[in-house]
């Protein structure tokens, strides 16, 4: 069976990289895109090790390429007749290719801080328990609570994001489902600005009281695959 | 009725207690490699813990990958 790594628009000489397994990598050409896959028996253990282990090899493809998206971990395929046809189904993929080329993703973890925050992006246990207001029941309530928390999450994010208008080709933003967490920002940006793209991102969140974020990258554009 | 005192656990400092550790990149790769990644049309395999195959359909892998992941100590 194939294992499938990353579609990329092309790739060089990979002869030196080796698969989460160890396996020997493959290219296949299928219409403009080239695709590259491992031979495997089975499908790799879901561990940190693997996971780190794809990680390091999809990091290795994407600064050899201009433009790769990554598959998401445990993609397989019987052979390569199965997967080409199924590629060949999704037209998207050109045109997603041609969004990410010459671009890294980076990734900003909103934390807000307050309880005025907390209590809007996650309603804490005690406010299901609170006395009925008329007809609804507390899980009914909780759930609102939980609908409008959602609803408030993008502004806040919405700002931070937009800081970085300049510098980014896409972006793509995530309100959280736990607490702690206000959301996911997710940049598309033009790769070697990382730098600036930190300076502009922990300046907005700066100007942001009770918010703090965590940036990672620069990364494949998993997010935008 | 007694009723044992649940601990509070400030969510925030959990969360950032992750994305400050070393292993802050784990959080981004568990991220991305099961809940980003072009989505084929197509059924994946997964061994889980070397014991058990799991035969899913991939949206529905996302959330027990997840729930596996956060329950190992």
């Amino acid at each position: 069976m194939l294992y499938v790594y990353a579609l990329a628009d092309r790739v060089g000489d990979i002869s030196d990289l080796k698969g989460v397994r160890g396996e020997s990598l493959v290219l296949l050409h299928v219409a403009d895109l080239v695709v590259v896959a491992g031979e495997m028996d089975g499908t790799p253990a879901l561990s940190a090790a693997t996971l780190h282990a794809q990680d390091a090899l999809i990091r290795t493809l994407h600064a050899r390429a201009a433009a790769l998206l990554p598959m998401q971990f445990g993609t397989t395929q019987p052979g390569e007749g199965d997967l080409v046809r199924l590629l060949e189904r999704r037209d998207d993929l050109g045109s997603k290719l041609e969004k990410v080329c010459g671009c890294d993703q980076m990734t900003v973890r909103v934390l807000a801080a307050t309880q005025q925050e907390r209590g809007t992006m996650m309603p804490e246990r005690q406010d299901a328990q609170a006395p009925n207001d008329g007809d609804e029941l507390p899980g009914t309530r909780y759930l609102a609570a939980r609908r409008r928390g959602a609803a408030a999450a993008p502004p806040l994010l919405q700002g931070i994001a937009e800081a970085a208008a300049t510098l980014s080709r896409d972006v793509r933003i995530e309100p959280a489902q736990l607490g702690g967490v206000a959301g996911t920002i997710y940049h598309l940006i033009e790769r070697g600005r990382a730098d600036e793209y930190r300076r502009v991102i922990e300046r907005a969140a700066a100007a942001v009281s009770g918010v703090r974020v965590v940036i990672s990258g620069p990364s494949p554009p998993y997010a935008f695959a | 009725m007694f009723e044992a005192p649940r601990a509070r656990i400030d969510r925030r400092a959990v969360a950032a207690a992750l994305l400050d550790s070393p292993d802050a990149s784990i959080v981004d790769i568990i991220d991305n490699l099961l809940d980003k990644g072009v989505v084929l049309d197509g059924e994946i395999v997964l061994g889980l813990a070397e014991i058990d195959l799991v035969y899913l359909r991939l949206s529905v892998l996302l959330v027990a990958a997840g729930r596996v992941l956060t329950s190992k100590p």
